[in-house]
């Protein structure tokens, strides 16, 4: 395998672990659990 | 009170509203629905075809390439579609537009009852092969209508019911693929002499990539369907990682050794050349049924969100739009559209990439559009221009890479439809203002 093919894998690992991080750190700021509705009585409809 | 219990009772899988903390599912139960998800034989082939092209030594990169792509949109389409609780049609709706969500909605939908047909095809012509019916004749009729309707049912019934299906159909499916695996290995001496089995490979590099990326790209980009019942994002963008970064690469290796060493690309043909024979149907079918029940699910679900007028409530429209669906699947078998779909297939890649990026880039990239996701502020635009002229310049740089074969299509697609809707997006967010307004002068909702 080539030098480029290589560097395109690593680079696509990379990225992998950045998306990772950046999704976890979103979540860390503003949890799932508070944007979300609690209960099926709590929802809207979209309209 | 009494409006209120019916209102619960109505709320079923949530097609029209966000999925609330009370309705998700455990990490298991939603990994499972997932390994549901990628298991088909379509895979395989996929995984032959790239196979077939290249030698192992070169196919085996391409394809974690391709799937480590699928795992990138798929993570972030999920993990949007997690945190916020919403469908793909409804999460879509922010970055097209309220009534401009009516294009990727239809796109997704149609393709969906296509891979139906084709699926219905396979899975049908497996079982009358080993029955001996002839095609055309009154059991091979009954066997297409009764296995299209088991694809159906359980995305009728709900995602729980999706679940108890793939907690049989994923172990048994991957035990069967196993046994094809081991078999393949043995008979052909180990794995050495198909690793070191060389060919020159018959196109670029590049297409080999498209080939294994675009498999799933549909299936990444609508995984919001069944990703928002994870419990948080970060939970969802891990089980995407595990479906795609891991079962599918697996999914695709064993096709392409497979394929290296018989030089067929077909899973279901390697499996009779072996004498698995009706096993192998078996696990045809199981893999059919995790994967397509899912799609019809999601298709459901997205000919049941706004601005499709809501019909009853939000559950009766989603069963009805779910067997409508199965329906024009099963009829669309009988009418052959399974023949005309593969003309479709090719151009999928081009058409569906510049949406994935566009609504990873609506969500992700803009800290202030995400709030307004996740504070059900509700789509501020009708149709947004950016998207659609995103799509078109994606779309055409796609298609024009795509047939000369300089370069990835994909990447070429998605980079330049990605690039357009961010800087436009960046532009107007800046100005205090949206795309819609800059093009029309207004709200066009408002007109």
């Amino acid at each position: 395998m080539g030098v480029v093919a290589w560097g395109f894998l690593i680079g696509e690992v990379v990225l992998v672990i950045w998306v990772m991080r950046f999704i976890g750190r979103v979540e860390k700021e503003r949890p799932t659990a508070s944007i979300v509705p609690a209960t099926a009585a709590d929802i809207e409809l979209v309209e | 009170m009494e409006k209120d219990r019916n209102d619960a009772e109505n709320v079923g899988d949530v097609a029209r509203a966000q999925v609330p903390l009370s309705h998700r599912l455990g990490f298991w139960t939603n990994g499972c629905v997932l390994a549901g998800w990628v298991l088909v034989l379509t895979s395989f082939l996929v995984g032959g075809s790239v196979g077939a092209l290249f030698p192992l030594k070169m196919a085996v990169p391409i394809i974690l390439f391709g799937t480590l792509s699928n795992a990138l949109v798929g993570m972030l389409i999920a993990g949007a579609s997690a945190r916020t609780g919403y469908s793909s049609a409804l999460l879509f709706r922010f970055a097209y537009g309220r009534k401009g969500v009516i294009f990727p909605i239809v796109i997704m939908g149609l393709t969906v009852i296509g891979w139906f047909s084709v699926i219905l095809s396979l899975t049908r012509d497996g079982l009358a092969q080993h029955l001996g019916l002839e095609a055309g004749s009154v059991p091979w009729l009954l066997c297409t209508i009764a296995l299209g309707a088991l694809f159906i049912l359980p995305a009728v019934l709900n995602i729980r019911w999706i679940a108890y299906v793939d907690w049989v159909a994923v172990p048994a499916f991957l035990i069967v693929f196993g046994v094809v695996l081991v078999m393949t290995l043995k008979s052909a001496g180990g794995i050495e002499p198909i690793w070191n089995k060389w060919y020159p490979p018959k196109v670029s590099p590049f297409i080999g990539f498209d080939m294994a990326a675009g498999g799933w790209l549909v299936g990444v980009t609508i995984i919001g369907d069944v990703a928002r019942f994870w419990k948080s994002g970060r939970q969802a963008a891990l089980g995407l990682m595990i479906a795609y970064g891991g079962l599918v690469t697996i999914e695709y290796w064993g096709g392409a050794i497979g394929a290296a060493y018989t030089g067929d690309y077909n899973l279901f043909n390697i499996a009779n050349v072996l004498g698995l024979g009706f096993i192998a149907w078996v696990a045809l079918y199981l893999g059919a049924q995790s994967t397509i029940q899912g799609g019809v699910y999601g298709a459901g679900l997205a000919f049941s969100a706004p601005p499709i007028p809501l019909i009853k409530n939000q559950e009766y429209m989603r069963k009805l739009m779910t067997i409508g669906v199965g329906i024009a699947g099963i009829v669309g078998n009988f009418a052959g559209i399974d023949k005309v779909f593969f003309w479709w297939v090719q151009f999928l890649t081009w058409i569906v990439a510049p949406i994935a990026i566009t609504i990873i880039l609506d969500y992700w990239a803009f800290p202030s559009r995400r709030l307004q996701y996740e504070d059900v502020e509700g789509a501020d635009m009708s149709v947004n221009p950016a998207a659609f002229v995103a799509w078109v310049a994606g779309f055409g740089v796609g298609f024009y890479t795509g047939m000369t074969g300089a370069f990835s299509a994909l990447i070429t697609g998605m980079a330049t439809a990605g690039i357009v809707y961010y800087v436009w997006m960046r532009v107007a967010i800046a100005r205090g203002t949206t795309p819609e307004i800059q093009v029309f002068g207004k709200r066009l909702r408002a007109a």
